[in-house]
């Protein structure tokens, strides 16, 4: 009997999240779609339209190359941060958990024209580093909160061990610490990716409209309210995302 | 002491990234909280002082605003977070490789923007939505009218929806890496002790996830509270929630109510640093009791 | 130790931004240096010569693909080969981005603006005017500028602001309803707000409006028209009394209030935007959905929003018209290519073609076609006009329910009474 309220309620569980993935993606593959029809006439003119434009595949590229970089640039800055944050108590610790608390609550309208406006004064603006600088903003707190409780648990006596065996900094991280923290690096790595991939009003904002990424058309289509522009965009959106987190699932799954 | 200078060096060497990062967030924070103190705005001094916190807590409403940002974005954050926990501890006690693709599922939802996932929602569980379109179709209703309001709903119950079926994935994906890594060798510590499946649950998981856990949660009661999306698109005209009514002031023509959207920003900011510093005091000893 | 010194650089960094935002403050337009580039709109040889090799940022609303795409295939084109301009469209969620990308670079004291060119109109419109952040002295001097009809209140004045040569029209737009014909005959429909409250309670939880507020002025001006209707007509409407309006705000929130229980949802509720209400009516859960253009139905059918039954519909009086504007930041980097893509905008040819439901977009003319003297560009505005599709409402019946905005001070009395008298809350 447990087992079955359990099934069911897994079930239920999954149908919520499953659902509206399917609205969204039949909404995309048809046109003019109204109640009471419960399955549309589907067509891929919406899919061969928008997603034949070179518009949209730039718009693809632009994130994905926007993404890695702010990716590859938030764990090297978040690794050394967490370790020390790991080992670390008192105030300054509080502080900065603080500062890194603000990009997740500050309303993104906010967040984003402050940054803009400070940019603006440096100088740094207007092309595809300095999107990825102000990334950065929302993407560096997931790293470091994610690497910060891997290292909390992590022990460094093996990595001590190593050196003293003669291994050099570079062997032990690669061949020691690597392995066991791949996991929270590869969940902090694809957090960040997903954080940079969904900005919308920083990337319009701070690339002074030069810079076009797959959300930010994303992001017209769903004020535009059209279901068939937004289940296309959103699904051409949704498809390296998808990848993204499938990659980091072979390090997501590993137990010991 | 190990090793300290190393990792400080690195620190240091990183230190201009992370300055400008923090930086320009605390910039951007500097900027947001001059705004709603009248000051540097757009168009120059417009009225120093605190006019702006006083006419939103001063207004009619705002008391009520409040408490239901707050009812929506505890109750969200606390659902998923025990749904997280909850397919944490299945994931990490029960193998299979239905859980893998389970999880899987459970993570494509993490790639979806929140504007879109929210419309996504209305979409499916409005009252003319495909569900409602299901069950006419099984002929348990008839028209839309008939289907049950769960979106746009007084309760907030569609924007608590999104907050759990957003932050849930978050959570889970967080607590993962702990949950295989140190979790699991110590559960079956427990088990072999002779410790019951709930003494387990309390007294070796939940401390062992407790580092990733308070982060996790802080950040999803941040999201819950800050973000604008669900009450958008998912509430109903009233009550709204203060993420909606600051998008609303943003928009506004005058200027002054630009301030005032910044001031409630700054309250917002204000209540999760609260809940965080509250929060924090309690893992803290969590964590040290299980180290 | 070296945490600490990161939080003084933080510190450092936060007093230096805080500091630098407090000196732009102070300082008044001409710190931001207003007119650098400054381009003079007369010498249109100059213009041309100017924008020749630039490209033009044009920031406009970007839901819509019909109207993205357009502009696109349309200006596009032309603007590369003719003038020697790339068109660069920028598309954003809502005018308000626009507007906040402008705003930013003035509290950084930025002259060299990332936005060259705006579609804007009302609240927009007056956020950047109040800013002292338009570019000015130019939207009547433009050499297509003789084709508008500047006489017109309701082209010299955007939700009752006065325009002061700002900003130059693109389109116009009329309040109008539609009906799916499948559903509702056109005899039953009501013709004025008095008939909608009837039909309203005849048909429980089929009606419902837009909720006023910033950046939902359809429903504002729903509210209006009924404002319009109760206190007898629109015109003494034009100029801003208070006392006026202290007078007749009573009896609209009674109206209001009394229609209230009849609506979708009970009244509790109400669609934000319109995309929400065109999809309350696709769907069968309301009656009416709105609509601007002057095409009525057919741009929506085209998009595939409403069922293609779907008819547009106006009451005997009280549909509010306006025009709709691009506007020039002050800090714009390219003026001369604005000024040309704002001046092509106002071409025959290219009015004519943005009438279209199916190739345009379905918003009426900005320019007055009397005031055309090319006879193949009257043409081709007639022929336009003429072609509005079926799914448009009779353009008599435009004509007479035809009426101008109210000044611009109701805006905001209308959207907070509505919000303190009929839903409550913050």
């Amino acid at each position: 009997m447990r087992r079955w309220t359990g099934r069911v309620a897994t079930a239920l569980a999954a149908s919520v999240l499953i659902a509206p993935l399917v609205v969204l993606v039949l909404g995309g593959a048809s046109r003019a779609w109204f109640f009471p029809d419960a399955w549309p006439d589907l067509t891929l003119d919406g899919f061969r339209e928008v997603g034949g434009r070179p518009a949209t595949v730039d718009a693809l590229i632009t994130g994905a190359v926007i993404g890695v970089a702010v990716t590859v640039l938030t764990l090297v800055v978040a690794w050394p941060t967490a370790r020390v944050l790991a080992r670390s108590s008192g105030p300054v610790v509080g502080v900065i958990f603080a500062v890194l608390l603000i990009p997740s609550v500050v309303p993104q309208v906010s967040l984003a024209t402050g940054v803009t406006s400070l940019l603006l004064r440096f100088g740094w603006s207007g092309g595809q580093g300095s999107v990825v600088l102000a990334h950065l903003v929302p993407t560096i707190p997931y790293g470091v909160a994610v690497l910060t409780a891997v290292f909390v648990r992590h022990d460094d006596r093996i990595e001590q061990q190593a050196r003293v065996l003669g291994a050099s900094p570079w062997q032990v991280f690669w061949m020691v610490t690597r392995p066991m923290v791949w996991s929270g690096l590869a969940v902090a790595g694809v957090l960040c990716f997903l954080v940079s991939w969904s900005q919308y009003l920083l990337t319009l904002l701070v690339g002074e409209g030069q810079v076009v990424t797959i959300t930010m058309l994303v992001a017209t289509a769903s004020a535009g309210g059209n279901p068939t522009t937004i289940g296309v965009t959103a699904t051409l959106a949704a498809i390296p995302a998808v990848l993204a987190v499938v990659a980091a699932g072979s390090a997501l799954v590993e137990r010991e | 002491m190990r090793r300290p200078g190393r990792t400080a060096r690195s620190l240091v060497a990183l230190g201009p990234v992370l300055v400008v990062c923090g930086g320009l967030t605390v910039g951007a924070l500097a900027l947001m909280v001059t705004e709603s103190l009248g000051v540097g705005e757009p168009s120059g001094l417009v009225n120093p002082g605190i006019d702006a916190y006083r006419s939103v807590v001063g207004a009619d409403g705002f008391v009520e605003a409040l408490a239901f940002s707050m009812w929506v974005a505890v109750a969200g954050t606390l659902l998923a977070l025990a749904g997280a926990v909850t397919v944490a501890w299945l994931w990490t006690t029960r193998p299979g490789r239905l859980h893998r693709v389970g999880l899987g599922v459970l993570h494509v939802n993490l790639s979806i923007p929140h504007i879109v996932w929210a419309v996504a929602l209305a979409a499916t569980f409005s009252q003319s939505g495909w569900l409602s379109r299901l069950v006419v179709l099984v002929g348990l209703t008839d028209a839309s009218a008939d289907f049950p309001v769960v979106v746009r709903d007084s309760f907030g119950i569609g924007i608590i929806a999104h907050i759990v079926t957003k932050e849930l994935p978050f959570i889970t994906i967080a607590l993962l890496p702990l949950a295989g890594r140190r979790a699991a060798p110590l559960l079956r510590q427990g088990a072999v002790l002779g410790a019951s499946p709930m003494q387990r649950l309390r007294t070796i998981f939940l401390p062992t996830l407790a580092p990733a856990l308070f982060p996790a949660a802080m950040v999803s009661f941040a999201f819950a509270l800050g973000a604008f999306e669900p009450g958008w698109v998912l509430g109903a005209s009233t009550p709204r929630t203060l993420a909606v009514v600051i998008l609303e002031r943003f928009r506004d023509a005058d200027l002054v109510r630009r301030s005032e959207a910044q001031a409630l920003s700054v309250i917002l900011l204000s209540i999760v640093f609260f809940v965080a510093a509250l929060g924090w005091r309690r893992t803290r000893r969590w964590i040290v009791s299980t180290s | 130790m070296t945490s600490r010194s990161l939080i003084a650089l933080a510190v450092g960094v936060l007093a230096a931004a805080a500091c630098g935002s407090d000196s732009d403050g102070t300082a008044g337009p001409d710190a931001i240096g207003v007119e650098p580039g400054s381009v003079d709109a007369s010498d249109w040889d100059a213009v041309l010569a100017e924008a020749d090799g630039q490209t033009v940022n044009w920031y406009m609303f970007g839901g819509s693909d019909a109207i993205n795409q357009f502009v696109d295939t349309t200006y596009g084109p032309v603007l590369a080969d003719e003038f020697g301009i790339t068109l660069n469209r920028v598309g954003v969620t809502d005018t308000v981005d626009a507007v906040n990308q402008v705003l930013a670079e003035q509290s950084a004291g930025e002259t060299s603006g990332a936005v060259d060119l705006i579609w804007i109109n009302g609240e927009n419109f007056l956020s950047l005017k109040e800013a002292d952040m338009l570019f000015g002295g130019w939207a009547e001097s433009i050499p297509n500028s003789s084709l508008v009809d500047w006489e017109n209140p309701a082209v010299n004045r955007d939700f009752g602001e006065p325009v002061d040569e700002f900003e130059s029209p693109w389109s116009s737009a009329q309040f109008q309803f539609v009906h799916d014909t499948a559903r509702t005959a056109t005899e039953d429909l009501p013709r004025s707000y008095a008939e909608l409250a009837t039909y309203a309670c005849d048909n429980p939880g089929r009606v419902t409006y837009i909720a006023p507020g910033p950046g939902a002025f359809q429903g504002t001006r729903f509210v209006k028209g009924a404002l319009f209707e109760l206190s007898g007509g629109a015109e003494q409407w034009a100029d801003f009394d208070q006392a006026l309006f202290d007078e007749w705000a009573t009896e609209l929130w009674e109206y209001l209030n009394e229609l209230k229980p009849c609506l979708w949802r009970d009244g509790e509720t109400y669609p934000k935007d319109e995309p929400e209400l065109h999809a309350l009516f696709a769907n069968g859960e309301v009656d009416f959905t709105i609509t601007q253009a002057a095409v009525g139905a057919g741009a929506l059918i085209a998009d595939g929003l409403v069922p293609d039954t779907a008819d547009a519909f106006v009451f005997d009086d009280n549909m509010i018209g306006d025009f709709n504007y691009v506007t020039i930041p002050a800090n714009a980097s390219n003026k001369a290519a604005a000024l040309v893509l704002a001046d092509l905008l106002l071409e025959p040819a290219s009015q004519a073609a943005h009438i279209d439901p199916d190739g345009g977009f379905g918003l009426g003319y900005g320019i007055d076609p009397n005031r055309v003297e090319d006879a193949a560009g009257r043409e081709l505005l007639e022929s336009g006009s003429a072609s509005r599709g079926d799914a448009a409402a009779d353009p008599d019946d435009l004509a007479n329910a035809l009426v101008g905005d109210g000044a611009g001070e109701y805006q905001e009395l209308v959207e907070n009474g509505w919000r303190t008298e009929i839903v409550g809350g913050l």
